[in-house]
């Protein structure tokens, strides 16, 4: 494959008289059309992330990270739950969560919200670099971003796959340079392979369009608009040996071969957490996410109809492959965005380019500030961010919990488990989002018999139950509120403690103990 | 090979002989094999997970008893429903038959056959659904095989709709309104004028002539340009065509209005897509297509397909095809009951972009004494596999509530109760009107009322559930065993579970009894 050298941008029209050097220069820059059009993304980011504080797996991410401070180890066993308590477990994403914990430390809640949005607004950032640099026409870059904002709100919120796809955009970017000018810098992907492992199980799909990347040069010709381009032996050479090294770093990681198995094991043994979590579920064109994806679709099925655009054969390889997961899984319809992006921009390229000599820098300049100041004044307080909390989670009960003693054990609410293992853990929860752990043990299955009650008094004697702990408006409440072996002990419109008041069955066998 | 000979070199003293043997060879040729093939295959589209027998699917549909009830009526009757009176939540209220021509067709079914008349009718329905897919794919890109093999890829698809309801008659005149199209654009013009009959029988069947009236409507418009842009072809007709296909459009359009109910009928449709809020959410087939279910991945397959396809091999396309395509596909994504209207207007465009791989048919090729053996084998398997009345019967009492029915006929006290919806429509046909039901499948008449609103709030136990059963007066529950609200109601001391069997439980409020 012959390296493409960069042409001219055809998105970009030069000022006549050349460009103006120094400060003025830079000032130019930073008060573009293109750079206010950016801001725009970023307030966008901004406003749409700032409700999502409240994930429920970011409580027990950050009691990995205190654990591991206290102990200067990884927890291999479980400690937080009564149900799993002592079975190993597998911190998968422990490097991810250690800048959640700094963040929590130096600025509590505001500086998880603040640790968010510098990740996603980095994945976009680089996104419209990596638009820019495939389609070298910054307006398409823009508008093709503006997709995968739209795509990537299912995830926005402190999680720790914003980092798998921070890796995967930094991935697509050196791949892409790699294709237009080749070089040494494929060999900045086995350290990012080292780095992803140790963050997210996202590492594995990077792997599949690596190797997406290498297989569609195995071949050469041209089939109608599509074009497939052969690696010259030397870049062939170069990309299977850093694919080995990339995949051999991958085993640095404190749990060996079984974290690079982990990806496999999640996929083959959680069924229930495939059919019940809600971010698993496919997609749902009702909803303004869906309607952007299904908007895309029709785009890119028009596109094969009337353009000529000419796809090259990894496009269309990484294309497929997304819209598979995109659309079959509603979470991964930010994978969905971040791969269409810079192929959408390149499509994209008949959106009128830049033209520098008619900016107005100066209304530039009052939008960008304007942004920046509506993002400062409309930041969440601690106060709001705390609020967020208690919307969502038992925040009023802590007191009472802290207050009072519960020799017995506590069936929890399932997105309340790592709330209560962070801000309570003198309780010892029965299930907590780490669903993989629950669901081998079987569980998540019997939390999903009371949560749907399909066999709510059978699991609650089988785990010899005292307390349970769920949402007022859950219909469980209501169908212990009605038995007369069940009484209230706490109660508001969020959250309603039960106790047991008939003496626990005997001879069942539990799991665990309190 | 000796066949093809002998067709080729008929005995010249044997004229009668000759003609006898091409029309053979004709209709044991290998597209009439193909289509046998599809016919197995739509055959065997009609088992249901839950019976695996042929047209298992009779069971897999809640509504298919209402409209059976609705045909019944309207034979026994002579007349049209326009007051409801099989539910106590709706009691009164107006309304309208707009399936009356396909309930009537199925009531014949079961009173010719019962079960088996019904199960016979549904096989029927998707056998001649899939051949006329592949007819329709085949008059665009003439090659049977390609044909036949994009039918056979979009049968799956559109089997999620293979359910006894009347609305698969609908697609059935929609595939041949599009047939008649094709012909028409190919220059067969004089059949158009059957349009505005079945237009009339359509209205009168199921209410997605809309549909029909759209492909007429976007055929004339296309027919007003002509332009070459890339693949994307358009035609313009002479004055003299566009004219014809104007007044056949509006003579359709004015049939429309031919029916029991007046104009009513035809403003149907238009009525329920601006009042369908709950209905969107609250029902799984309006809802959006689950792309991890299989119909939804073949979905998602063949647009992976055809998008390659086109990349890699471009062909040219009229116009109308790509809208219709690009309609089919967003109505398919947003609500999975639309995987049908894809399928049908898929076919085409799949079977052109195959025929670009596959062999075109060669007459002198062909094995008319193997297509025979072959065609015959399916059709003995078609019978041997139709299932008898007792596995019906078996079927039924396993997936709709046939003891609990037998219970509340001898219970006449059990008159206000709530049933899940499902199991509405066979109420209505076993028990109803003398016993009256909470709710069924006919959701318009549930909208407006806010009965749906309070059905959803009921079935997911959320709070104040137990006071709506106060609302409605409720006395009596039949619910599915495993049902959430059964866990509620048996903790409750007001309710007694006096009826269970593997399938259902029916819970009698206590404190009414008490007074």
């Amino acid at each position: 494959m012959h390296h493409a050298t960069d042409a001219a941008p055809p998105g970009v029209t030069p000022p006549k008289g050349g460009a103006a050097g120094g400060l003025l220069g830079a000032l130019r820059t930073a008060f573009s059309f293109p750079v206010m059009l950016v801001a725009w993304i970023f307030l966008v980011v901004v406003r749409l992330a700032e409700r999502n504080l409240p994930d429920p797996d970011i409580w027990w991410h950050l009691r990995n990270v205190q654990y591991l401070f206290a102990h200067h180890q990884l927890p291999n066993v479980d400690t937080y739950s009564f149900t799993v308590a002592g079975q190993p477990w597998m911190n998968h994403e422990w490097l991810a969560e250690i800048p959640y914990y700094l963040a929590w430390r130096a600025f509590g809640l505001e500086g998880i919200e603040i640790l968010m949005l510098v990740l996603l607004e980095s994945i976009f950032l680089l996104l419209v670099y990596l638009s820019y640099q495939r389609s070298h026409h910054i307006k398409a870059s823009i508008l093709a971003c503006w997709f995968a904002v739209a795509l990537g709100t299912v995830n926005f919120g402190p999680r720790t796959v914003l980092f798998g796809y921070l890796y995967m955009v930094i991935l697509l970017i050196i791949l892409e340079r790699f294709r237009a000018r080749g070089g040494a810098v494929l060999w900045w992907l086995p350290p990012l392979f080292c780095l992803w492992i140790n963050t997210h199980g996202s590492w594995s799909l990077g792997m599949l369009i690596f190797g997406l990347f290498i297989g569609c040069g195995m071949v050469q010709g041209q089939w109608g608009n599509l074009v497939a381009q052969r690696w010259a032996p030397q870049d062939l050479r170069k990309l299977v040996i850093v694919y080995i090294t990339a995949g051999a770093s991958l085993f640095a990681n404190p749990y060996g071969y079984k974290l690079v198995a982990y990806p496999v094991i999640y996929a083959s043994r959680l069924p229930l957490n495939i059919t019940f979590t809600q971010e698993w579920i496919t997609v749902d064109f009702h909803s303004p996410r869906g309607k952007v994806a299904l908007v895309l679709l029709a785009t890119l099925f028009t596109s094969a109809l009337v353009s000529r655009f000419q796809w090259r054969l990894t496009d269309l390889a990484f294309i497929l492959f997304a819209f598979y997961c995109g659309l079959t899984y509603d979470r991964f319809l930010f994978l969905a965005g971040v791969i269409a992006a810079p192929i959408v921009a390149e499509m994209a390229t008949f959106v009128p380019p830049y033209r520098p000599e008619i900016d107005k820098r100066w209304l530039n300049a009052a939008i960008i500030f304007g942004i920046l100041a509506f993002v400062t004044y409309r930041f969440p307080t601690p106060d709001d961010l705390e609020e967020q909390v208690a919307q969502e989670y038992p925040a009023d009960i802590l007191p009472f919990l802290k207050a009072n003693q519960f020799p017995g054990r506590t069936l929890n609410y399932y997105n309340w488990g790592g709330f209560l293992e962070w801000n309570a853990p003198q309780i010892k929860t029965f299930v907590d989002t780490r669903v993989d752990i629950f669901e081998y043990a079987g569980v998540f299955g019997d939390y999903l018999k009371v949560h749907a009650l399909v066999d709510p008094e059978g699991v609650l004697d089988q785990y010899h139950i005292q307390y349970v702990l769920f949402p007022t408006q859950e219909p469980v409440i209501r169908m212990l509120e009605g038995s007369s072996n069940w009484k209230p002990i706490f109660k508001d419109p969020l959250t309603t403690m039960l106790e047991r008041v008939e003496p626990q069955p005997t001879g069942a066998s539990p799991q665990g103990s309190n | 090979m000796a066949t093809v000979q002998a067709i080729e070199n008929p005995a010249p003293h044997h004229p009668d002989r000759r003609g006898a043997v091409t029309i053979l060879a004709k209709v044991f040729s290998f597209p009439v094999f193909m289509g046998a093939v599809l016919s197995a295959g739509a055959a065997a589209a009609t088992v249901w997970n839950e019976a695996p027998i042929m047209a298992g699917k009779l069971f897999g549909e809640g509504d298919t008893w209402w409209h059976l009830t609705y045909g019944q009526s309207i034979l026994a009757t002579h007349t049209w429903p326009r007051v409801e009176i099989y539910s106590f939540t709706a009691h009164g209220v107006s309304v309208i038959a707009y399936e009356w021509g396909g309930e009537v067709i199925m009531a014949l079914a079961y009173r010719l056959g019962s079960l088996r008349g019904l199960a016979a009718l549904l096989v029927l329905l998707a056998i001649s659904f899939v051949l006329l897919m592949f007819y329709y794919a085949w008059l665009r890109c003439r090659n049977p095989l390609a044909a036949a093999v994009a039918a056979a890829m979009l049968t799956p698809v559109a089997s999620a709709c293979f359910t006894m309801r009347p609305q698969l008659l609908g697609y059935t005149f929609f595939l041949v309104t599009l047939i008649f199209l094709e012909r028409y654009k190919q220059g067969l013009t004089k059949s158009l004028w059957l349009l505005p009959l079945l237009f009339l029988v359509w209205v009168n069947t199921h209410p997605s002539e809309t549909l029909g009236l759209f492909a007429l409507g976007l055929y004339w418009a296309c027919g007003l340009v002509s332009f070459k842009w890339g693949p994307l072809v358009a035609e313009r007709f002479p004055a003299g065509r566009r004219r014809h296909l104007l007044l056949v459009s509006l003579a359709c359009a004015v049939v429309i209005m031919v029916t029991p109910y007046g104009p009513s009928l035809a403003a149907y449709p238009f009525e329920f897509i601006l009042g369908r809020s709950y209905v969107t959410w609250a029902f799984t087939e309006w809802g959006p297509l689950d792309f991890s279910a299989p119909f939804g991945w073949m979905f998602l397959a063949i647009i992976l397909l055809m998008l390659v396809s086109q990349w890699s091999s471009p062909a040219s396309f009229p116009i109308e095809a790509v809208i219709l395509l690009l309609a089919g596909t967003a109505e398919a994504s947003r609500h999975a009951r639309f995987v049908i209207f894809f399928a049908v207007v898929s076919a085409p465009v799949l079977a052109s972009l195959l025929s670009k791989w596959l062999p075109t048919y060669r007459p002198d090729e062909d094995h008319p004494i193997a297509n025979a053996v072959l065609v015959g084998a399916v059709i003995l398997g078609l019978v041997a596999f139709f299932p008898s009345r007792l596995r019906l019967q078996q079927t039924l009492e396993d997936t709709f509530p046939v003891g609990a029915v037998d219970y509340i006929r001898q219970h006449d006290s059990l008159n206000h109760m709530f049933n899940d919806e499902t199991w509405g429509g066979f109420l209505m046909l076993s028990i109803g009107p003398t016993h009256q039901v909470f709710m069924d499948g006919r959701d318009e008449i549930y909208t407006y009322n806010g009965v749906i609103e309070d059905y959803i709030r009921i079935v997911q136990a959320q709070p104040g559930a137990l006071d709506l059963f106060r609302k409605y007066g409720i006395n009596g529950c039949l619910i599915r065993r495993t049902a959430p609200l059964g866990k509620l109601l048996s903790g409750n001391p007001e309710w007694k579970q006096v009826y269970c069997d593997d399938l259902s439980v029916i819970f009698d409020r206590v404190e009414q009894r008490m007074k």
